[in-house]
């Protein structure tokens, strides 16, 4: 069984990557049930091309970049050309190979498998000799 | 100096008027962008002062509203959208992450633009039990008064990636039909 408390978040600046784009922490709900963790992140205006999802020794980072389109003056503004960068910590049982990652509508939807041996399991009674 | 540029399009006419809590030019979260136009520099400060006049002319007693508007209306999301202006058309973008394109709701009603829609929790999460909820879910809703040489006709949306663009091609300004008022 997993400890709920594995999976922190580091909402610090990592260095800036991009020349001028701002970087933002995406907002993320994360669900938990016996077989997986999953994470969703809102990333508007990301493509997949653009998308890095990126696991070692524990630590999962979620890099992605959109770059809003402009033609002809902007009249008004409320979002712009983003870095999308956020860092977790994930548990050791996760298994790693089989971690599943989709975009769709703009929204990565990530799937953290837990390993056969974090699972919980009812041990078999074997009858004594 | 033409009028327009004294007074820019407020696409919010709409929004100020019906949901006085949310004051769209006074809560830092979009901003009027600063066109560089051709003009003298003093021109342009005059522009950006003005705007700046307009928007606060308008200004009520924000705090207020802020308590009293937003108990009932909660759940009413506001989409962030940036706007356009091109010679040829608008150009209107709204950031809607998670939402089914069926679930997306376009009307245009005297003149005005709705766009609506419901971001849902899909099933397949609910029953999962959960660790951090940042997301909102729910009906959103903005709405936008389109400026008079928007042609309502030729709107063009598209969805991708989270983001619903959508085009409004501008009438040609100048085939306006020119009246001549006879002097008696």
């Amino acid at each position: 069984m997993t400890d709920n408390k594995d999976i922190t978040t580091t909402k610090e600046k990592l260095p800036e990557t991009r020349r001028d784009i701002p970087s933002i922490t995406p907002v993320v709900d994360i669900f938990e049930n016996d077989e997986e963790i999953l994470l969703h992140a809102d990333m508007p205006g990301v493509a997949k091309k653009d998308l890095t999802v990126y696991i070692d020794n524990g630590t999962l980072d979620i890099t992605g970049t959109r770059e809003t389109l402009k033609s002809g003056a902007a009249d008004w503004e409320e979002f712009d050309s983003v870095e999308y960068r956020r860092t977790f910590s994930v548990p050791q049982t996760i298994d790693v190979e089989k971690i599943d990652a989709q975009l769709k509508n703009g929204v990565l939807k990530l799937h953290l498998p837990k390993s056969e041996a974090a699972k919980p399991r009812i041990i078999e009674i074997k009858k004594a000799a | 100096m033409d009028m327009k540029k004294l007074a820019p399009w407020n696409w919010f006419k709409d929004e100020e008027e019906n949901h006085p809590y949310t004051p769209t030019t006074q809560n830092g979260e979009g901003h009027r962008t600063h066109m560089t136009r051709p003009g003298t520099s003093l021109q342009n400060e005059m522009d950006l002062l003005f705007s700046r006049l307009m928007e606060g002319h308008g200004m009520r007693p924000k705090a207020m509203d802020y308590f009293f508007g937003q108990a009932a209306h909660e759940t009413l999301l506001r989409p962030k959208v940036d706007i356009n202006a091109s010679d040829q058309e608008y150009t209107i973008s709204v950031e809607i992450p998670g939402i089914k394109q069926d679930d997306i709701k376009l009307e245009i009603k005297d003149n005005c633009l709705t766009i609506a829609g419901e971001k849902r929790q899909e099933a397949e999460d609910k029953s999962k039990g959960y660790y951090r909820m940042e997301r909102s879910y729910g009906t959103f809703q903005r709405r936008l008064s389109l400026p008079e040489d928007a042609d309502n006709e030729d709107i063009d949306a598209r969805f991708s990636d989270g983001i619903l663009t959508i085009r409004l091609p501008r009438k040609e300004n100048s085939t306006a039909a020119t009246r001549q008022i006879p002097v008696k």
